[in-house]
């Protein structure tokens, strides 16, 4: 008898509770899975982990025709992490943030203009050492502008850091 | 029987246990989503104010060494050449957000105001949403300008970038061209159109203030 009481008595307390995060919930039209949500907090690692590396390769890569395929490769992965992470987002969360991810493709655009600029300065004569170390140094402080933009749309998301 | 008696017990124990669990880490989940991140009344446009803020003062530093290398004829300092290339950098790193939004409202076009209303509608402020829903048609309406303003900026960046760049490769070879002709009309150029990219934020600052002015309560607008 004790026993079945305590049961109910859960069941009952447990349906109220869901019941009553309904309004909240139906706000939060992004609610995901967990395994989902650790995919994308995952795929969000990947992408700052990819900046890191990018900003990292800018101190290191000191060669001027190595250096610059050192830099093209590290740019590429985080444009890659970056699609892989919005084929993670639910279409709810695409739509939330549409105008976030828009500015985020356009500045990674952006970034990537920079071995354009590169490849301009070296077609007009200017030195090769010189426009490599302005290669290095918007690809160093451009990437740490873009990230924190994209910290800040996870957030937004609730996409939280690993 | 007693045995088949305990296993019941346990099992049901078990089904409870569990299923209070799951609705009460909903519920928690749920309750703490209510405590997340919301956006803040005004936030999106008074960021977009910042952005502007910060490229203007970096087109006024960019023109300032111009003005600087115009005074240094017949010849220009390396330091002169170095704070032109520094100013260039810092230019192309700080304007990069103020581009990227810039380019983002021209491709979303109306889905971007669009975006932008279901947030401000979202916000905790019962005055400020009902503004939003209220005065939506002028906001669309300034919105429409504020893209317009936004393709212009995008575009005049390019040319002005191209200009300070061309000046700062060509004075790294021969800091003795700033007194040619080619070179003076170059810098001429250059900050006429570096003032046109003022002009344009300008207007883009303006029609923004509008806005922000027709989600405050309290504020009065006046329609221009």
């Amino acid at each position: 008898m004790n026993t079945r009481f305590f049961c109910v008595t859960v069941i009952a307390l447990a349906t109220a509770a869901g019941v009553f995060s309904q309004p909240v919930r139906a706000q939060a039209t992004w609610l995901t899975p967990f395994n989902q949500r650790d995919t994308q907090r995952n795929a969000a690692k990947q992408v700052r982990n990819t900046i890191s590396w990018l900003r990292n390769s800018t101190r290191s890569a000191s060669n001027l025709s190595g250096g610059v395929d050192v830099l093209g490769g590290r740019y590429n992965d985080v444009c890659r992490a970056y699609d892989d992470f919005k084929r993670t987002l639910t279409p709810d969360q695409l739509n939330y943030a549409g105008n976030q991810l828009a500015e985020l493709d356009a500045g990674l655009g952006i970034i990537g203009d920079t071995f354009n600029l590169f490849q301009d300065d070296l077609a007009n004569g200017r030195s090769g050492m010189v426009a490599f170390r302005d290669l290095a140094r918007a690809l160093r402080d451009g990437p740490a502008v873009w990230v924190r933009q994209f910290d800040r749309m996870c957030n937004s998301l609730r996409i939280q850091k690993g | 029987m007693f045995g088949h008696f305990r296993t019941k017990l346990a099992f049901s124990h078990a089904i409870a246990t569990t299923f209070a669990c799951w609705a009460l880490a909903s519920a928690g989940c749920a309750t703490s989503q209510s405590t997340v991140d919301k956006p803040r009344p005004g936030q999106g446009i008074v960021e977009y104010e910042e952005l502007i803020a910060e490229s203007q003062h970096g087109i006024n530093q960019a023109l300032a060494a111009l003005d600087r290398i115009s005074e240094a004829a017949p010849c220009c300092a390396h330091r002169d050449i170095d704070n032109l290339s520094q100013v260039v950098e810092h230019l192309q790193v700080d304007s990069l957000r103020i581009r990227a939004r810039a380019q983002a409202i021209q491709e979303r076009g109306d889905a971007w105001f669009r975006n932008w209303h279901q947030h401000v509608t979202q916000i905790s402020d019962p005055r400020i949403r009902a503004l939003a829903d209220q005065n939506r048609p002028e906001l669309q309406q300034r919105f429409t300008a504020l893209k317009a303003n936004a393709i212009q900026t995008r575009a005049s960046f390019k040319p002005f970038f191209d200009g300070l760049r061309e000046i700062r490769n060509t004075l790294e070879k021969d800091p003795a061209a700033i007194q040619f002709g080619p070179m003076q009309e170059r810098l001429r150029a250059t900050r006429a159109q570096g003032e046109e990219l003022k002009a344009r934020l300008a207007a883009t600052g303006l029609e923004l203030e509008e806005m922000r002015g027709l989600v405050t309560p309290g504020k009065t607008t006046v329609s221009r």
